[in-house]
């Protein structure tokens, strides 16, 4: 069951009408079941395995704020990297490792057995990359010496809450448990907010992202001769797809979770308007970059030391930060890269702390849009290294770049999807909810009243809004579901 | 103390009167809201051309024909084509219906083949005709001294979803007025089949019907037509034509439930029971005994032979049904003589209803000859209604993918069929003196790979176009171009005498 379903339409009301009509135990038990329930549809089997690990890792927090022993953290550290190893870099490590013995037996220094890699055939849990990084932050924080979860139903939601379940945004406990003992009241406010995320997320995720995921598919996964035109067209359109595909499962999620009176940490920050890489990774996938800050970064030493222990610390948070996006190694490729993006930037910022007279020349306006263009190209860059199935392809790509003068076959595809539009009218619409925010006397005939908050539209207005975005995403609808990209992580 | 207990009587009277309304100003609110949000759709729609696919209105006689001064976006295939239908439904831009004396005219029918929507037109292979055979007239005349200044003009005619007797009327009622040259019929797959197929919810499925029995004379009816137009359904799309023919969002609305009525039967059912509830009813309840009476026969085996036919839409099962009274299908053709009575002095005294049960009680070679029967008598109306009309008639065979590129058994049995089909054709041509031309024989020397590049899902690509174009280019100019070129006075052609079928009427209801 997917966000942008059918199904999924259907489920949601149910949960939040029952959630609505129960209190206490009971309602805390129908959240435990409705995501179960929302887990299994996709696999039942891996049910279980939720289960098992919620579990443990329960009776881990409780033992170690029992007898604060570093070994029982380390167990319980090993036991959920374990499991994230063995679901999903086995295969990648044993591919690897025999391939380095190929290449030591072909270079005939040692005499090395042939063998064969042994592949493991089980499909990913959905969602383990977040759910094993929500139970190390659990673990680590009861380690320091904050309160346990003593409560298993509780602890239970905290573990497979299906709102964020499958791809975050990776929550922390404390907050969460708060806000699940004391819900928001329900109130048409309440509703109006949750509804109004959930049909932004599903307008970006079905009139945008699906319809730019088209452009992206060829140019990526198939050896069809490509053009400078076409590469650039593939890699920012892919930039725009991974952008509305993820935030708009975000917003789904936390439009949904708004629902049942929980608000979750926001996940993106506006990040294609980020001036520098530093900036990009505080308003990009959020809790996945503060999580990797608390729980790598510092524990390494952070920007504490000597410039190149610094450097080290950002090297290894990037890489891991790669890796834990998928077992190949253009993912370790785009980490690395993005790590020295970091590294860049910050040596950057302090030549321009030596140099108060070139920070002045570059401060200005023209400095802050070439800032914005590099930056934003920068991140084009490290998507299609992202995006690529292997190193193969992406040099593949690469070699395509010097083709200038190919037919662009892209062009055409565009035409056909009316994106441009689409997009169009959502950055106007965009833009607009922005210019209120920061004005909040304008457009006051769009509002319930001049002392309401900026955003909160006039009842007709919102529901004209939903009308359009209904419209607009049952036009260009795909035939089938389209999974979310965060989906295989 | 009245007067105290008098005034705030009246200040509650006046305080609530403003808010007894305020729902009414909220309704009008969301009202006019929600208009600003339609029209903003649609005006995203139209500059993204999405929605633009609804393109038929309903014809009385006809069935169905293309609207008139439409825009459209054809999405369900190729790579998004614009056209645009003229006031005539014509696609070619610029035309006029009268013609130059220095013009040879080649209209083209066919269905969806032949139409072309998922390229566009200046890639269908009319225009690809059109303008190679210009080049090569402007060729010849450069060679020929005192030679006047001539052009060639290709017409397409085609529509989705046209049978023969289509085409056939089509033929009479429009094409003639634009003084074709040349008629060239596409033929594609299951053709054959489609003069006489029952409608059902989707317009394009609403077909007049013509037979020709055994010592009878072709009946060409449109009576299924009229029937069909008298439904609920047609009522409403009838109503709604303004709306069908200007709104985007319905034409998305309309695209996706053609959708569900081509592949979803529980929505075709719940369709048919919503407009024909007690008919629906009665047909389920009179459908039970020949379903348990069919499954018998299954269980026993006695069902063998049904693989050796035709997978035509027409089988004999679903003929014997529609001439029971008690079949939905049954009203078009059961009761369409009783309701405009015209074939007596055509039929000698028989009836439409006499056709299927003629057949119903025989096997499935006399339907297969009926069919035939038909079609040869519809090739033979038109080449006579052609010559009558100073045009030459030819029959072109469209390349079909499923013949071509099979990649299943079933497909390989279509295959076979369509083989079989084009051979009749080809055979009746043969015997009404028709040229024909068969570029599904011709694509079978291409390789498997160049096969599948001619195709989208179903119809042409633009490479597939220029495949026929070019077969059909020698064809036309070696059979009738050839004289056109040389002639340099008298206009127009000789009427062709001699033609076995130049007495034979027919009958349109």
């Amino acid at each position: 069951m997917i966000f942008s379903s059918l199904q999924y339409l259907i489920f949601l009301p149910i949960v939040v009408f029952a959630y609505w009509r129960t209190r206490g135990g009971a309602r805390i038990a129908l959240i435990v079941l409705a995501s179960y329930f929302f887990y299994m549809s996709w696999l039942p089997i891996y049910g279980a395995f939720l289960l098992a690990l919620t579990l443990a890792n329960w009776a881990l927090g409780l033992w170690i704020a029992k007898v604060r022993s570093k070994y029982i953290f380390w167990l319980g550290l090993a036991l959920n990297l374990g499991c994230l190893c063995y679901y999903k870099y086995t295969n990648f490590f044993f591919t690897n490792l025999f391939q380095s013995l190929d290449f030591v037996r072909a270079l005939g220094l040692f005499k090395v057995p042939a063998w064969e890699a042994p592949i493991l055939n089980v499909a990913l849990p959905l969602g383990i990359s977040f759910f094993i990084f929500e139970f190390i932050h659990y673990l680590a924080d009861v380690y320091r010496g904050n309160k346990p979860i003593k409560s298993l139903m509780e602890f239970s939601v905290f573990a497979s809450f299906f709102p964020s379940q499958i791809a975050g945004p990776i929550k922390r406990y404390q907050d969460f448990l708060e806000k699940l003992r004391q819900p928001e009241p329900w109130s048409t406010t309440l509703f109006f907010e949750g509804c109004a995320l959930i049909m932004q997320g599903l307008f970006k995720k079905i009139a945008i992202a699906d319809q730019i995921g088209t452009l992206v598919y060829a140019p990526f996964s198939q050896a069809i001769p490509l053009s400078t035109a076409d590469v650039s067209i593939a890699a920012f359109a892919f930039y725009i797809h991974l952008y509305c595909d993820f935030s708009g499962y975000t917003d789904i999620g936390r439009g949904s979770a708004l629902l049942l009176g929980i608000r979750l940490p926001i996940n993106f920050n506006l990040p294609y308007l980020a001036l520098n890489i530093t900036e990009f990774w505080r308003r990009w996938h959020i809790s996945l970059s503060s999580w990797l800050r608390d729980y790598v970064y510092i524990p390494l030493g952070g920007s504490r030391g000597s410039t190149l222990a610094c450097i080290r610390n950002t090297m290894i948070t990037f890489l891991l930060c790669g890796l834990w996006h998928g077992a190949s190694w253009h993912f370790v490729v785009f980490g690395g890269f993005h790590g020295i993006g970091l590294v860049i930037n910050k040596e950057w910022n302090s030549l321009l702390e030596r140099l108060p007279s070139f920070q002045l020349a570059t401060g200005g306006r023209v400095g802050q849009w070439l800032a914005w263009l590099t930056t934003q190209i920068f991140v084009v860059v490290g998507f299609a290294i992202f995006r690529v199935p292997d190193m193969g392809q992406l040099t593949t790509m690469l070699g395509s770049l010097a083709n200038v003068n190919g037919h662009c076959y892209l062009l055409g595809a565009i035409e056909k999807l009316g994106i441009l539009q689409i997009a169009a009218v959502y950055m106007l619409a965009w833009m607009l909810t922005e210019y209120m925010t920061r004005k909040p006397e304008s457009f006051r005939w769009l509002r319930d009243g001049a002392q309401v908050p900026p955003l909160h539209f006039a009842t007709p207005v919102r529901l004209a809004a939903w009308t359009a975005a209904c419209c607009l995403m049952f036009a260009v609808k795909p035939t089938t579901d389209v999974p979310f990209v965060y989906f295989q992580f | 103390m009245t007067v105290l207990l008098e005034k705030p009587r009246v200040e509650t009277v006046r305080a609530k009167s403003p808010d007894r309304f305020k729902w009414a100003g909220t309704v009008i609110s969301i009202l006019v809201w929600q208009l600003l949000a339609l029209l903003l759709v649609e005006g995203i729609l139209y500059s993204a051309g999405i929605g633009e696919e609804e393109i038929f209105k309903l014809d009385r006689q006809v069935g169905f024909v293309h609207m008139s001064n439409k825009r459209i976006t054809w999405r369900q295939e190729g790579n998004g084509a614009r056209s645009y239908f003229d006031a005539d439904g014509m696609r070619e831009p610029n035309l006029t219906v009268a013609k130059g004396s220095d013009t040879y005219r080649i209209a083209l029918l066919g269905d969806s083949q032949v139409e072309g929507l998922q390229v566009p037109i200046q890639d269908t292979f009319g225009q690809v005709l059109n303008r190679r055979l210009s080049e090569q007239l402007k060729q010849q005349l450069k060679q020929q001294s005192n030679a006047k200044h001539k052009q060639v003009q290709v017409l397409n005619f085609a529509i989705s979803g046209y049978s023969t007797v289509q085409e056939y009327l089509q033929l009479k009622t429009k094409v003639f007025k634009y003084q074709p040259d040349l008629v060239i019929l596409g033929y594609s797959a299951r053709d054959l089949f489609e003069n006489w197929s029952p409608p059902d919810q989707a317009m394009t499925n609403v077909r007049p019907l013509a037979l020709q029995l055994p010592g009878a004379h072709l009946v060409v009816d449109s009576g299924p037509v009229v029937q069909w137009m008298h439904t609920p359904r047609a009522k409403f799309l009838a109503q709604i034509s303004w709306l069908r023919e200007h709104s985007h969002i319905w034409g998305l609305i309309a695209a996706q439930e053609q959708q569900l009525t081509l592949s979803n039967p529980s929505y075709k059912a719940v369709c048919t029971f919503i407009s024909q509830p007690g008919k629906s009813i009665r047909a389920a309840i009179a459908g039970i005994p020949s379903t348990l009476k069919s499954f018998g026969a299954s269980l026993r085996g006695l069902r063998q032979n049904k693989s050796s036919l035709p997978q035509s839409s027409i089988q004999p099962n679903s003929i014997h049904s529609s001439i029971n009274p008690t079949s939905t299908h049954s009203s078009s053709v059961h009761s369409a003589p009783s309701a405009v009575p015209v074939h007596s002095d055509v039929n000698n005294g028989r009836t439409v209803q006499s056709a299927p049960e003629a057949v119903a009680s025989g096997n499935n070679q006399a339907f297969d000859n009926l069919m035939k029967r038909t079609m040869g008598s519809l090739l033979a109306e038109m080449k006579a209604e052609c010559v009558s009309h100073n045009a030459q008639f030819s029959v072109l065979v469209m390349p079909d993918k499923q013949a071509l590129c099979p990649d299943n058994h079933a497909q390989q049995d279509a295959s076979n069929d369509y083989a079989r089909e084009v051979a009749t054709v080809h055979t009746l041509c043969q015997e009404e003196n028709i040229l024909f031309l068969d570029c599904e024989q011709a694509a079978t020397t291409l390789t498997a790979k160049e096969r599948h590049d001619l195709y989208f899902n179903v119809h042409l690509t633009p490479a597939g176009h220029t495949f026929v174009a070019e077969v059909l280019q020698p064809f036309v100019s070696a059979s009738f171009l050839s004289r056109f070129a040389n002639r340099t006075r008298t206009w127009p052609f000789r009427r062709q005498n001699g033609s076995k079928t130049a007495s034979f009427r027919y009958t349109l209801i």
